[in-house]
């Protein structure tokens, strides 16, 4: 923040350091009241801040003076200094209907300086919202303006950098959570003989500041078991990924990673009302999945962060896990301890991974067990996660690393032999995520399990 | 006689005053990106400038052509400026890194306590300027402006 507020501050229009607001420091928003009688240049701004060591992507200004019309060209000469700001933009003509050509107006928009020449240039406001200012009373030698009226030319500039952590990681506000939201449905949930369709809806919203991520994925399991201790299983996910900062928005869609799974079930005890098992399942998630995600002129973000757009997590990624679960009367435990080793694809994975996850059902009816239809499961998954730091470009991004606890409460309902219907809402506990990662605010689930 | 004895009086009191002022360097040992350990006692005699930066540290990065060119071109005149890193660290960034900006002066490996026995500040990158008798002669906050340098550092070179 501070190297922010000194690389504005050595700009003659700008306050002084301490005037100069970082709003918001992750997304590098800061707000600051240029000198009243000192012109002003958003390409000066963008140098200094460069070579401060940041990008500017956009700014807006807010400005009171005079309108001028010059043959077809509006101007807006600032009160005080006199400077004038070229106006363009869509909204100009429709915010100008009514207003007479000499009016004092404010108007807030967004800011550039354009090249006019070999070594000419031209601030202009692209003009979003214009007030009309009540005109001075006049005077005999003509229009006063009032002096409080001219020292409120004020310019606030909202300007998004494309940095997230200006300066100490430490000092940072941690803001972002798991690349994709974790689930493991029923992880107790081992080898069935037969086979099994298991299509999977979620809804979940994530954010990073001002960006807000929305995505609705599906993912279709398909599994056979061909004996009663092996289990194969193929995971095919499909994303649609809207984003929208408050400046911009987009939306893409594509297919993920394919993941391929064996699980090996190596200890069994049944018992008169219940069971024990045990398995380990290895997957490999496989480098198929779509990996690009929005520009950095559709979005001014960091490389890591856009990367996180797309629906995969990185490429080719082997997974390991132990699988434990145990039922007991009406009550079904089962837990599960995961790691998963990721590589880079397109230069981008997020951090590799340990997970532990536990499930615990409880039959909530029927209250006397006949056969197994009709039964409705209160569902009650945690997931705790531990991500290590993730990296782009070949680099290894330092703010990238999470631990998060999730709790996801649910119900599943087993409708018939081979049907069973699931929903379950996944609520975070703990977020001490990275400053670089989207932070996961809620994820919906629907899964259809067909079995045959 | 009297305006004399009122005049040395005068640069006695501004004397100690600056040497009250200033502050003395701490004895720092650490070690550099080979593992070799390098004191400031080492650069006893010369205008040090302790700066301390990270990788991931934008503005770090950009001031870094900067150093590498005052150090190119005063260090004749008894500049040293030596970078110490901020954690988080990887070793294997900062080697990248350096060799990429051709930096010329030593990188050491420092602690978040290093930072510490200079200022309380988190602001990243900090400059420390030593003058040749060992003296903290200020503690620049961001990055190091070539104005600042001409102001603070130049003179101690001459």
């Amino acid at each position: 923040m501070y190297n922010i507020q000194k690389a504005v501050s050595r700009l003659k229009f700008a306050p002084k350091l301490k005037e100069i607001q970082v709003t918001d420091i992750t997304k590098g928003i800061g707000v600051f009241t240029p000198q009243p009688d000192k012109p002003v240049s958003f390409a000066l701004l963008q140098t200094a801040l460069k070579q401060a060591g940041y990008t500017l992507a956009t700014a807006e200004i807010n400005v009171v003076g005079t309108l001028l019309r010059e043959d077809k060209d509006w101007w807006l000469v600032a009160d005080r200094t006199g400077q004038r700001f070229a106006l363009a933009g869509p909204l100009l003509e429709k915010l100008l209907v009514g207003v007479a050509p000499d009016a004092r107006v404010e108007i807030s928009g967004g800011w550039q300086t354009v090249k006019t020449g070999a070594t000419e240039t031209r601030e202009t406001i692209a003009p979003r919202e214009l007030k009309k200012i009540e005109a001075a009373p006049k005077a005999t030698t003509g229009r006063i303006m009032p002096a409080a009226a001219t020292s409120t030319a004020q310019f606030f500039m909202p300007a998004r950098f494309a940095f997230t952590v200006p300066y100490t990681p430490a000092a940072a506000v941690p803001l972002s959570a798991a690349a994709a939201p974790i689930r493991t449905t029923s992880p107790g949930l081992t080898v069935y003989k037969g086979g099994a369709v298991i299509p999977r809806l979620s809804f979940v919203r994530q954010h990073l500041g001002a960006l807000v991520v929305n995505r609705q994925q599906l993912n279709v399991s398909l599994t056979y078991t061909p004996t009663s201790t092996l289990q194969l299983e193929a995971e095919v996910p499909f994303s649609r990924t809207s984003f929208a900062d408050g400046i911009t928005s987009g939306a893409g869609h594509g297919l993920g990673n394919v993941t391929l799974w064996g699980k090996y079930r190596f200890y069994r005890r049944v018992k008169t009302y219940g069971d024990r098992q045990a398995a380990v399942r290895f997957g490999v998630e496989l480098p198929t999945g779509k990996k690009t995600g929005p520009s950095r002129q559709r979005l001014a973000a960091p490389d890591f962060v856009r990367a996180q757009l797309t629906p995969i997590n990185g490429g080719l990624a082997p997974i390991g896990e132990l699988t434990y679960a145990q039922a007991v009367k009406r009550l079904v435990f089962g837990g599960n301890v995961a790691g998963v080793w990721r590589t880079e694809r397109a230069g981008f994975r997020t951090g590799h991974e340990v997970r532990v996850n536990t499930d615990t059902e409880l039959v909530v009816f029927p209250f006397k067990y006949r056969r197994p239809v009709k039964e409705l499961f209160a569902l009650l998954e945690t997931n705790f996660v531990r991500r290590g730091r993730g990296r782009s470009n070949g680099r290894t991004v330092s703010d990238s690393s999470a631990t998060e606890y999730y709790l996801s409460p649910g119900l599943q309902y087993v409708a018939t032999p081979q049907l069973v219907i699931e929903a379950s809402a996944q609520l975070p506990v703990v977020r001490n995520t990275g400053a670089q990662l989207l932070r996961t605010d809620r994820s919906i689930l629907f899964a259809l399990h067909y079995l045959f | 006689m009297s305006r004399t004895m009122l005049a040395m009086c005068c640069v006695l009191l501004c004397a100690s005053v600056t040497l009250s002022q200033a502050k003395r360097a701490p004895a720092l040992a650490l070690t550099d990106l080979h593992g070799r350990t390098v004191r400031l006692s080492d650069y006893k005699g010369r205008v040090v400038l302790l700066n301390f930066w990270a990788t991931w540290c934008p503005p770090c990065r950009a001031e870094m052509p900067d150093l590498v060119k005052w150090q190119r071109r005063y260090g004749r005149k008894g500049l040293q400026i030596i970078g110490i890193t901020y954690p988080p660290t990887v070793r294997a960034d900062v080697r990248r890194f350096t060799r990429k900006l051709r930096v010329t002066y030593p990188i050491l490996r420092g602690t978040r306590a290093t930072k510490t026995l200079f200022t309380a500040s988190e602001t990243l990158p900090m400059t420390v300027i030593i003058d040749r008798a060992g003296n903290i002669r200020a503690v620049i906050e961001g990055i190091l402006l070539p104005e600042e340098f001409a102001g603070q550092v130049r003179p101690l070179l001459r």
